[in-house]
């Protein structure tokens, strides 16, 4: 394309809407603003009379450094951490996540957390930290957490401002699948599942489509009854040895009384080892304990087996949990277990194992 | 910010989507600019 193009990934410049254009002269000075495409000859009435500049194209003028996250670090010279300006931590945050590279997203993602600690109703700064969140989801030192908490923050944004159309689109995006305008994010599965019933091998992603495919709740409710418990007695052996990691994601994590949320479990082998899942033997099998007075859409789930004998993709189930009418507020724990067939390493042992499962719910009065 | 007619467009500095490194629309003084603001969704 040849144009200089700029990235704004937590959408410092404030806009509310896009796409919008301006005119700025050679100050900087803006000239014209929300100039409609369509309108493009309206430019000669921008500067009409001024003299006219070299139309010789001419390379930036000037380098630009970035700014020093750590000249803008609020407490730098305390011996005490102090309370400091919200404004400043979240400005000092915006630098960390722009320019101190992903070694330091604990960093942007702490002087987010005093920003908004601070000032619970800094709606921009709850967009960033879920920003922060869903990079550090997406990287080597992701955390279990890290998806749902970008949920939260992001929804706490838009409770802030509720016409931020920029947030509502970005979260849209990387963020829970709410009302796609599309079938986007299925797409790989689909893709994958053509490619191999045509013999072929899928390229690997650089990135695995995490998150933007989990959905929030459906509209109706439907629960399956009379369905048996695979492990009533805990008889199966813990997976103490952590062969399988799982991640739990509630949309919306906080509910009211009476209103249900989705919730995701996804199970992995272990990263950076050889631990694969065994398909030559049962599949995989999730049990999702029942809160008194609440309702579970189902509260067994199973993951059907690929037909390789041995692989390592990350398994998800969703399910839709009601929450009791008379539910107090305060935090929940919805009980579940996974109970899978697992190898350590190749051509290794491999186990039959139970994995304890905790998703936290909130309830509140008002959602 | 501040974007309205007749004040000066935000000396943000941004990576570029190329490869990273810091721009600003202060790199351009001395230059008439027409600025697009889109996104990709």
């Amino acid at each position: 394309m040849g144009w200089p193009v700029m990235v704004d990934p937590v959408n410092l410049l404030g806009v509310a809407a896009v796409p919008l254009t301006y005119v700025l002269d050679e100050e900087g000075v803006i000239r014209m603003a929300r100039l409609e495409l369509g309108q493009i000859d309206r430019l000669r009435y921008a500067f009409a009379g001024e003299p006219s500049l070299s139309s010789e194209v001419r390379t930036p003028c000037q380098d630009v450094t970035p700014p020093d996250p750590e000249a803008l670090r609020p407490d730098q010279g305390a011996s005490t951490p102090v309370s400091g300006d919200a404004e400043q931590w979240k400005s000092y945050a915006d630098t960390l996540l722009l320019w101190a590279g992903p070694d330091h997203l604990e960093k942007a993602i702490d002087s987010y957390r005093r920003a908004v600690n601070q000032q619970p109703g800094y709606g921009s700064a709850h967009f960033a930290l879920g920003v922060a969140y869903r990079r550090r989801h997406d990287s080597g030192g992701h955390r279990p957490t890290d998806f749902q908490a970008a949920v939260r923050h992001w929804k706490l944004a838009l409770d802030c401002d509720p016409n931020q159309y920029i947030w509502r689109r970005r979260i849209q995006q990387y963020g829970p699948r709410l009302d796609k305008p599309y079938p986007f994010y299925d797409w790989v599965v689909q893709a994958r599942t053509e490619i191999r019933a045509r013999g072929e091998e899928p390229r690997s992603l650089t990135v695995e489509p995490r998150g933007s495919e989990l959905a929030g709740r459906q509209t109706e409710f439907r629960q399956v009854a009379g369905e048996e418990e695979p492990d009533p007695e805990r008889r199966v052996l813990h997976d103490e040895l952590g062969l399988i990691e799982a991640e739990t994601t509630a949309v919306p994590p906080v509910i009211a009384p009476g209103d249900a949320t989705c919730v995701h479990l996804t199970l992995a082998p272990r990263a950076g080892e050889l631990v694969h899942w065994n398909n030559e033997a049962e599949e995989l099998m999730i049990w999702v304990e029942n809160l008194p007075g609440w309702q579970m859409q189902r509260q067994r789930l199973s993951v059907h087996n690929p037909p390789e004998p041995e692989t390592t993709e990350p398994r998800t189930v969703e399910l839709e949990v009601r929450a009791s009418d008379t539910a107090l507020p305060g935090n929940a724990t919805i009980a579940a277990y996974a109970l899978y067939h697992v190898c350590e390493e190749s051509g290794g042992t491999c186990l039959y194992r139970r994995l304890d499962i905790a998703v936290p719910l909130e309830v509140r009065l008002q959602s | 910010m501040d974007l309205t007619i007749g004040s000066k467009f935000p000396d943000l500095v941004l990576p570029s989507i190329e490869d990273g490194s810091p721009m600003s629309v202060s790199q351009f003084r001395g230059h008439r600019l027409l600025l697009h603001v889109f996104a990709s969704w």
